[in-house]
C-alpha cells in the first residue's frame, strides 16, 4: 500500500535496497582493524556482531513513546504486531511505527475551517507535551551558530565558525595526518584490489594504508560469509559505509550527526489496519533493514553515478579487465576530481567549494542539491507563469517539426542548410531534429521547460547529472560557446552515451537598458554523436522563437528575474514562516523560497543550520494522523475504521512532525506536514503560536496547490 | 561584432594533449583574456569569432573554432571535429615538451590519413592545413639554454621533414597569436573570397541587402586586386 510518489525513482531505490538487504551480517565475525578510526585519539575498537551494522544509537531522539499517551483525544491504533520482525534488529518500535492516532470522534463538520481547527488541536496536544519534541541548546552567543547545534564533533571546542570550517569541514589533500583525522567526513574510491582512485581528504601517502585495511575488511566479509559488507558502526558517532560496485568500491566515513540518524521513511504504508500492516511489514522488512544506512549509501550512489556518467559502465569494466592494475585515475581529469570534491561537499554539507565561503554566497544551488538528495532525488523547480512555461515547452516541441531541405550536393559548408517548418513538396526533406531525444530549458540549475519522447523519460537522477554537467562547466561556459559533450545517463542506459549540446544565452543582450538577468541554458540531448550542427541549428531556432516577440522576451526576462526570489512574505503574505519546502510527490519536484529570508544572509552558517534543521525534521519519525481531516477532498462520510481494505489507499496518508529548538535568546520551530500528494517542511525562527503555525502552514500549502502549474514543470511535453 | 555578418567562414580545429593550453589559446584569441583557472574542456566547445588580418583588413573571416578536449577518452569524437575543417592547430606545451610532442605527432598522423582520403576528388583548396603550435612560450623562456636548444632542434627537425609550419605562442601574454591568425587568414586563397561573394550576390540580388552586399563585394574585390 505504498504511496504512488517517486514513480520514476522507485526502481532505483528498489535496486539499492534489495542489494543491501542481503548485507546483514549474521555470522559471529570479529575483526580488529587497528586504525580505521578517523580520530587520532580514538581507542582501538573491536568490531563484532554487536556493533557491526546495527542501529545507530541515535544522538537525537525526539519522537518518543511518551507521545503515545499524550492527550485524551489520541489513541494508538497500530499495535506491536510488527515487532517480531523488528526484534531481529535493534530498531525500536516507535522508531518504526511512529504514532498512529485515531481521530474517530464526533466531528462531522467537513469544512476547511474544521480541518484547520483539528490540525490546530493536534499541534496543541503535541506542544502540550513539548518536552518530547524540544531540544534545548546551550549557546554563548545571542545569534545561533551551527556550532551550537549537535551537528559535528568538536573535539577542540572551537567557537569560531570559520576556524571550525577550515579544520573539520573544508576538504584538504595535505600530507598531514592530523589534518586528515580532523575531518568530519571522508569519501574514498578505490579499486577492489585496493588501489586508490579518489579521496576527499588526505594525500595518497596518507590514504594508501587505509585503502588496504578497507579492502581487507570488504573482501573478508565477501569471502568468508558470502555477504557484502554494508556498514560498520564505531562507537555511536562514527559510521563506515561501503558500496561495492565491482570493480570499484566507494566508501564513506562519517561523524556527522544528521547522517547517522536512522532514516525514517514516511511512506511505508503503516497507517492502514493491522492486518494489512503486518503483510506490508513482511515485505518492507528487508528494505527497512538498510534504511538507516540509506543517507550515506545514496551519497555513494550519487558519486558512482557521476563516474558512470563520464565513463559509462563498459569503459570502467574494460579498463579493469583489459589492463589489470589499472586504477581509472589516468582516464579521469583534474576537472573530474574537482567535480567529485564539489559533489561530496554538496552531499555532506550543502556548501559549494569556494575560497569566499566566509562571504555571502551568491550561488545557493549547493543547498538546493542537498535538499534534493534529502527528499529522495526530488528536483528543484522554479516559479514561472503557466503561460510562459507552456510557451517555452511549445517552442521546444516545435523543434521536432523543423524540416531541412537537403541541397543535392552540399559543397560549401558556409551555407550548410536552410530549414522551414512548412511541409512543402521539396525533393529531399528531413527532420532537422531527428536525433533529438530530450530538450531542456534551464536557469541556475532549475528546469523551466522540458521535452521528452513518448516512450522514454529521464529519471530525476539522470536529470541531475545533466544539470550538474552544466553547473560544473558554468564558470568556463561563455555565451559565445556551444558545448558538445558525450554523457552516459546511467538510469537511461548505463552502457552507452548520449550527446549533450549546451548553449548559454544572455537575455540582457537583447535589451538596451542594462537589465541584469541570469543566463538561460538550452540543453539538447541527442542520440547521434555527429548531430552537433543540427543541434546548433535547433538552438538558433529556439533563440529566435524566444526573442522574435518582444512581449514574450519581456515577460520571460521579468519572470526569470523574480523567479529566484520567491518570498513567503511578499508572494504568499505569510509573516512568521521564514523558509519552506513544498514537494509535490507525484512529479517528485519541490519548490522552496530564497534562504535569504531566514537570517537575512546566504552565509555558510545559515546554510548549515538549515541543513541540520531540515535533516532532523525529515529523518525524525512523523506522527501519523488517521482522521477525516481531508474528507473535504474525498467527499466521503465513511468512517475510516469501517472502510473496506480495498479502498483504504484512498485515505490521505497524513503525517506531521513538530520540533522546537530552544536557544537562550530565541527559538526555532520546525514543522512537517505530509499526505499522499505533498510533503511540506517549514522553519520559523521567531516565537510562533501553534494556531499561527497551522494557519500559515495551510495558507502556504493552499498557495502551492493553487499554483501547481506555475511551480512545477511536471512531466514535460511529449513528442 | 555581429556574428551573423556575411563573411566567409573558416573552420579551425585545435588538437593536442590535455593541458597544453588549447582552451586558453582560444580564449586569448576570442576575448583577449587569460584565466589561470581554466578547467579541463569536457567534450568539445564550438566558438565563432570574426577576424580580419592586420595587413589585409578587407579579408574578413568568421572563424568557427572547435576547441577539443585533450583527454584520451574523448578521442572517438574527434573525427567529427576535423571533418570539413580547413585548418588544424596541433598544440604542444613547450614547458612539458616530450609528452605533448608525442601526442601531437599522433594527431598529425591521423590528420594526414584523413587528408589523403579526401584528396582524390578535390582540389588543394579542400585540403586541411596542419600547423604545429608551440604554446606557453612564456614558460619556455625560463628553461635552460640547453633545454631550449634541444626542443628547438626537435621541432626544426620535424618541420623540415614534414613541411609543417610551426608557430610559437603564449596564451598567457598573447605573444604570437596575431601572427598565427594573420598567417592563417592571409594564407587563404583569394578564390575563396571571390567565389563566396559572387555566390552571395547571386542568391540575394533581388533584395536591398543583396545590393548592399554587392557594394561590399565590389569593394572587397577591388581592394584585393590592389593588394595582390
Amino acid at each position: 500500500m505504498s504511496t504512488n510518489d517517486n514513480e520514476s525513482d522507485n526502481s532505483v531505490r528498489g535496486k539499492v535496497s534489495s542489494s543491501l538487504s542481503s548485507a546483514q551480517i549474521k555470522g559471529p565475525v570479529s575483526l580488529t582493524p587497528t586504525s580505521i578510526l578517523p580520530s587520532s585519539s580514538g581507542p582501538t575498537l573491536a568490531l563484532n556482531l554487536e556493533n557491526v551494522s546495527k542501529g545507530v544509537t541515535r544522538a537525537i531522539d525526539y519522537t518518543s513513546d511518551q507521545l503515545l499517551s499524550s492527550g485524551p483525544r489520541l489513541s494508538v491504533v497500530s499495535s506491536g504486531s510488527t515487532s517480531d520482525y523488528l526484534l531481529q534488529r535493534q530498531i525500536s518500535q516507535e522508531e518504526y511505527e511512529g504514532l498512529t492516532e485515531d481521530f474517530e470522534g464526533d466531528e462531522d463538520d467537513e469544512t476547511e475551517d474544521h480541518d484547520t481547527e483539528e490540525l490546530h488541536n493536534i499541534i496543541s496536544d503535541i506542544i502540550r507535551y513539548e518536552r518530547n519534541n524540544t531540544i534545548n541548546v546551550n549557546s554563548l552567543m545571542s545569534e545561533i551558530s551551527y556550532l551550537d547545534l549537535d551537528m559535528f564533533p568538536n573535539p577542540d571546542g572551537l567557537v569560531d565558525e570559520m576556524a571550525y570550517y577550515r579544520q573539520h569541514i573544508e576538504p584538504s589533500k595535505s600530507d598531514s595526518q592530523q589534518e586528515f583525522h580532523y575531518k568530519n567526513k571522508h569519501f574514498f574510491i578505490f579499486s577492489l584490489a585496493g588501489k586508490p582512485i579518489y579521496s576527499f581528504n588526505g594525500s595518497d601517502e596518507i590514504i594508501m594504508g587505509y585503502m588496504g585495511i578497507l579492502t581487507t575488511i570488504i573482501s573478508t566479509f565477501e569471502e568468508n560469509i558470502n555477504e557484502e559488507i554494508k556498514s560498520i558502526m564505531v562507537g555511536d558517532r562514527l559510521k563506515i559505509v561501503a558500496l561495492n560496485k565491482n570493480p570499484i568500491v566507494l566508501v564513506s566515513i562519517s561523524s556527522i550527526s544528521y547522517e547517522l540518524m536512522a532514516l525514517n521513511k514516511s511512506d511505508l504504508g503503516l497507517e492502514l489496519d493491522d492486518e494489512i500492516q503486518t503483510n506490508d511489514d513482511k515485505e518492507e522488512n528487508h528494505t527497512i533493514r538498510s534504511k538507516e544506512d540509506l543517507i550515506l549509501i545514496n551519497q555513494l550512489s550519487t558519486i558512482y553515478n557521476y563516474l558512470l556518467s563520464i565513463l559509462s559502465k563498459p569503459v570502467i569494466e574494460r579498463n579493469f579487465t583489459n589492463r589489470m592494475n589499472y586504477d581509472l585515475r589516468r582516464i579521469l581529469t583534474s576537472l573530474d576530481f574537482q567535480n567529485i570534491d564539489a559533489l561530496c561537499m554538496r552531499l555532506s554539507y550543502g556548501l559549494p567549494i569556494t575560497k569566499e565561503i566566509d562571504n555571502n554566497l551568491l550561488d545557493t544551488s549547493s543547498f538546493g542539491f542537498f535538499i534534493s538528495e534529502l527528499l529522495d532525488s526530488s528536483i528543484q523547480s522554479i516559479n514561472i507563469t503557466n503561460t510562459t512555461r507552456t510557451r517555452l515547452n511549445n517552442i521546444l516541441l516545435s523543434c521536432k517539426k523543423l524540416k531541412i531541405k537537403q541541397p543535392e550536393e552540399v559543397k560549401s559548408d558556409a551555407i550548410s542548410s536552410y530549414f522551414s517548418s512548412v511541409t512543402s513538396s521539396a525533393v529531399e526533406e528531413k527532420y532537422l531534429a531527428e536525433d533529438l531525444l530530450f530538450s531542456l530549458l534551464s536557469t541556475s540549475n532549475k528546469i523551466l521547460g522540458y521535452m521528452k519522447p513518448k516512450n522514454h523519460s529521464l529519471s530525476n537522477d539522470d536529470l541531475k547529472i545533466v544539470l550538474n554537467l552544466i553547473s560544473s562547466s558554468s564558470n568556463s561556459l561563455q555565451f559565445t560557446e556551444d558545448l558538445w559533450v558525450p554523457l552516459c545517463l546511467p538510469n537511461f542506459n548505463p552502457n552507452g552515451f548520449l550527446y549533450v549540446f549546451v548553449k548559454r544565452i544572455n537575455l540582457s543582450d537583447y535589451f538596451k537598458s542594462g537589465i541584469q538577468v541570469q543566463p538561460l541554458d538550452i540543453v539538447l540531448i541527442s542520440s547521434n554523436k555527429n548531430s552537433f550542427y543540427q543541434m546548433q541549428e535547433v538552438s538558433i531556432h529556439i533563440i529566435y522563437m524566444i526573442i522574435k516577440n518582444v512581449d514574450v522576451l519581456n515577460t520571460l526576462t521579468q519572470e526569470l528575474i523574480s523567479s529566484s526570489k520567491l518570498s513567503i512574505y511578499k508572494d504568499i503574505k505569510v509573516p512568521t514562516i521564514k523558509h519552506f519546502i513544498y514537494k509535490l510527490k507525484k512529479s517528485n519536484q519541490f519548490i522552496m523560497n530564497d534562504i535569504i529570508h531566514v537570517n537575512n544572509d546566504r552565509s555558510m552558517n545559515s546554510i548549515l543550520q538549515l541543513i541540520y534543521f531540515y535533516s532532523v525534521l525529515h529523518n525524525t519519525k512523523s506522527v501519523k494522523i488517521r482522521s477525516k481531516l481531508r474528507s473535504t477532498y474525498n467527499k466521503s462520510n465513511i468512517s475510516s475504521t469501517t472502510i473496506p481494505s480495498a479502498t483504504l489507499s484512498a485515505i490521505p496518508n497524513m503525517k506531521l512532525t513538530y520540533t522546537r529548538w530552544n536557544f537562550p535568546h530565541t527559538s526555532v520551530t520546525g514543522f512537517m506536514l505530509s499526505d499522499n500528494d505533498y510533503e511540506f517542511y517549514c522553519l520559523c525562527n521567531v516565537p510562533v503560536s501553534s494556531k499561527d503555525l497551522i494557519t500559515h502552514t495551510l495558507k502556504i500549502i493552499k498557495w502551492c496547490e493553487k499554483n501547481k502549474k506555475r511551480l512545477f514543470f511536471g512531466s514535460g511535453v511529449v513528442f | 561584432m555581429n556574428a551573423h555578418e556575411d563573411v566567409p567562414t573558416l573552420k579551425l580545429v585545435l588538437l593536442g594533449e590535455s593541458s597544453v593550453g588549447k582552451t586558453a589559446l582560444v580564449h586569448r584569441f576570442t576575448t583577449n583574456k587569460f584565466d589561470s583557472n581554466t578547467t579541463n574542456t569536457i567534450g568539445a566547445a564550438f566558438i565563432t569569432k570574426l577576424y580580419h588580418s592586420q595587413l589585409k583588413p578587407e579579408r574578413r573571416i568568421k572563424f568557427e573554432i572547435w576547441d577539443t578536449a585533450g583527454q584520451e577518452r574523448y578521442r572517438s569524437l574527434t573525427p567529427m571535429y576535423y571533418r570539413n575543417a580547413k585548418v588544424a592547430l596541433v598544440c604542444v606545451d613547450l614547458s612539458n615538451f616530450e609528452d605533448s610532442f608525442k601526442t601531437a605527432k599522433f594527431w598529425i598522423e591521423q590528420l594526414e590519413i584523413n587528408n589523403s582520403g579526401n584528396n582524390s576528388d578535390n582540389d588543394s583548396n579542400d585540403k586541411l592545413i596542419v600547423r604545429l603550435v608551440g604554446n606557453k612560450s612564456d614558460l619556455f623562456a625560463k628553461l635552460s639554454d640547453e633545454e631550449k636548444s634541444d626542443i628547438t632542434f626537435k621541432i626544426n627537425q620535424f618541420t623540415d621533414s614534414t613541411g609543417i609550419i610551426y608557430n610559437q605562442t603564449s596564451a598567457f601574454d598573447g605573444t604570437g597569436l596575431t601572427e598565427l591568425f594573420d598567417e592563417i587568414v592571409d594564407g587563404i586563397d583569394d578564390k575563396i573570397f571571390i567565389e563566396y561573394y559572387e555566390q552571395k550576390s547571386k542568391t540575394t540580388t533581388e533584395n536591398q541587402i543583396g545590393s548592399i552586399l554587392d557594394a561590399r563585394m565590389n569593394g572587397q574585390s577591388t581592394s584585393s586586386y590592389t593588394c595582390c
